[in-house]
């Protein structure tokens, strides 16, 4: 299976000046978990996804240790965090090397590369222009479809 | 001077010159400059003796000092596997919801815990736990960030000089010389725990008004939990007691062997608790080795063992004692206070683990021409471990915890640091001085 016959085209994306409040606001309207950014241009530069700003309104430590952040609760912390960051522009979180596939690329090598990277999406780039996007939720669908097609 | 040396002399002299610069600069890894090092003087023959060969004298420096790396390993995986359980993280929030964040007395609470952590689990382990609790803290109470850090730095440091276990430095003079623990604690840790309050009315005085501008409300730890800090209620129950009794057991070795007859080594003890633990908690050995062991500061030790080696080896040690008795005219009171201060202020600038070796090796050289030399024993271990908490670079635990902070956008000037580091360093040195110098020389 080929990435040209799963990946998803018009695929939503935000300026590199967008603020995080904005690109959660867009993740919301448009319910999904990760937009590719680019510049005034249309290049892309980076791709952000849900986990990108989660991770971000965590102190490191926490991630580092779970039973931490449970021990050392303070109410009110997490909303100063999601405060702190919503004025920031996505290009403070995002991630700027970022894995870009072509559209004969193989589902496969495509989905070891999501495992290994812990990625959320990968913009589908033919001739330096955006063509789409695979995310999770075209792994899964590419999953299901695999296993159908071995029963038909 | 300059016509005792040989030509096997000038050679260590210089790569320890080359050893230094690369440790100063921080060029290259630690690891690697202190092993190339020694692996150079071993090739080009410095070694060699008529009974024999370059690399069998060599070795002699390493094989001579294996408890020292089986110690400093045995204590990594312990203290590596006891931290997974979460009760150190636990007793720290604990302490941070006993004082209700107050800042002050915030301050003084991590400070201690800080110094009494590193008196007997060592001051990198001890740093690698608080540190991030104390970055933690910082952030969710808008705490102001230099006096936390530099209290931690500074009891981290001092608490090296408080037991034989504390650092391997401390370890490797006690050995070495033949000091007890008790000794350590009864003359060292004393002076520890009065340079603690002297460091800590100071730092307090220092940061007053950054202290009297934080503001924390009670309620804001009112929440905090630290049984929920608990990770492993096992390793809690089994890995702690085994822990703690592996201590007991290096406290009490001396009085063990009164009683008993049976010698109880620092090193074995430590490696059989941490392998039974690996045991007992079902570890994969190799992720232990990779995970827990500090390989790069086991190589920097083996290193320097052939580096500093090869000072004693080519009379380059007995040297350097003569000078320092003749600048002094051999008068203790003036070694005593070269020794503190000179090594305070030396350490603050320079690794002090190869200066605390080559001037462990001097001592003993002092000590063979005659002069009474067991105040310098406590001079050299208090003044290098003053001088760790010198400048953010000093020492491996300072490094740790500005580089944490640095990943938080916390940046601390390095000039800054100084101001306020160096005339610490100082009152430290002088007090220091002036104890042992009532003790032992009035």
């Amino acid at each position: 299976m080929l990435i040209k016959e799963i990946y998803k085209k018009n695929p939503k994306t935000v300026s590199s000046s967008a603020t995080i409040e904005e690109v959660i606001d867009s993740l919301i309207k448009n319910d999904i978990n990760g937009l590719i950014v680019v510049n005034d241009n249309g290049v892309v530069k980076g791709v952000v996804s849900l986990q990108d700003i989660a991770a971000a309104t965590i102190p490191r430590q926490f991630k580092n240790n779970i039973r931490m952040a449970a021990a050392m609760y303070k109410k009110g912390f997490f909303t100063e965090m999601c405060q702190g960051l919503m004025h920031k522009t996505v290009a403070t979180v995002m991630r700027k090397e970022f894995v870009a596939v072509g559209l004969e690329d193989n589902i496969m090598a495509v989905t070891a590369d999501f495992l290994k990277n812990d990625l959320y999406i990968v913009p589908v780039i033919e001739d330096k222009k955006l063509l789409g996007v695979v995310t999770r939720t075209e792994i899964k669908h590419a999953i299901a479809y695999g296993m159908r097609s071995m029963h038909k | 001077m300059l016509g005792h040396l040989t030509i096997f002399s000038i050679i260590s002299l210089v790569v320890l010159m080359v050893v230094y610069y690369f440790l100063i600069s921080e060029k290259l890894p630690k690891a690697l400059v202190a092993v190339l090092g020694g692996v150079t003087l071993i090739l080009m023959q410095v070694f060699r003796s008529g009974e024999a060969s370059s690399q069998e004298n060599a070795f002699h420096f390493i094989s001579h000092n294996l408890d020292i790396l089986g110690f400093v390993i045995g204590m990594m995986i312990l203290v590596g596997i006891v931290r997974e359980s979460g009760v150190f993280e636990a007793v720290a929030i604990g302490l941070v919801k006993l004082v209700k964040g107050k800042p002050r007395m915030l301050l003084i609470a991590l400070g201690y815990l800080t110094l009494f952590m590193t008196a007997f689990f060592s001051n990198i382990p001890t740093i690698l736990i608080l540190a991030p609790v104390v970055l933690v803290l910082i952030k969710q109470l808008n705490l102001p960030p230099l006096p936390f850090l530099f209290i931690v730095v500074t009891m981290a440091n001092l608490g090296g000089a408080m037991t034989p276990i504390s650092d391997p430095t401390t370890y490797y003079q006690a050995k070495t010389v033949g000091l007890s623990f008790s000794e350590v604690v009864s003359n060292s840790g004393v002076i520890v725990l009065v340079l603690s309050v002297v460091s800590t009315l100071y730092v307090l005085l220092a940061f007053n008004k950054d202290l009297n501008s934080a503001k924390v409300n009670p309620k804001d730890v009112a929440l905090f939990d630290p049984k929920k800090a608990i990770q492993d209620k096992y390793i809690l129950r089994v890995g702690l007691p085994i822990a703690l009794v592996s201590i007991l057991v290096m406290v009490f070795k001396e009085k063990i062997y009164t009683a008993t007859g049976i010698s109880l080594d620092n090193a074995t003890v430590t490696i059989a608790a941490s392998f039974l633990s690996i045991l007992i908690f079902h570890k994969k050995p190799r992720q232990v080795f990779r995970n827990l062991i500090d390989w790069e500061i086991i190589f920097f030790f083996i290193g320097l063992f052939v580096v500093v080696g090869a000072l004693e080896f080519t009379n380059l040690i007995s040297l350097l004692a003569k000078s320092l008795v003749d600048v002094t005219g051999g008068n203790l009171k003036m070694l005593l206070g070269l020794v503190t201060i000179g090594s305070g202020f030396i350490s603050t600038f320079i690794d002090n683990v190869p200066y605390n070796i080559t001037m462990v090796s001097a001592i003993q050289e002092m000590q063979r021409s005659g002069i009474w030399v067991y105040p310098l024993w406590w001079a050299l271990n208090l003044g290098t471990s003053i001088g760790g908490a010198g400048s953010p670079i000093a020492a491996a635990c300072n490094v740790i915890v500005f580089g944490q902070a640095e990943k938080e956008k916390i940046h601390v000037n390095f000039l800054k640091y100084l101001m306020v580091a160096l005339p610490l360093v100082l009152i430290n040195g002088l007090v220091t001085f002036g104890i042992i110098w009532l003790k032992f020389l009035r």
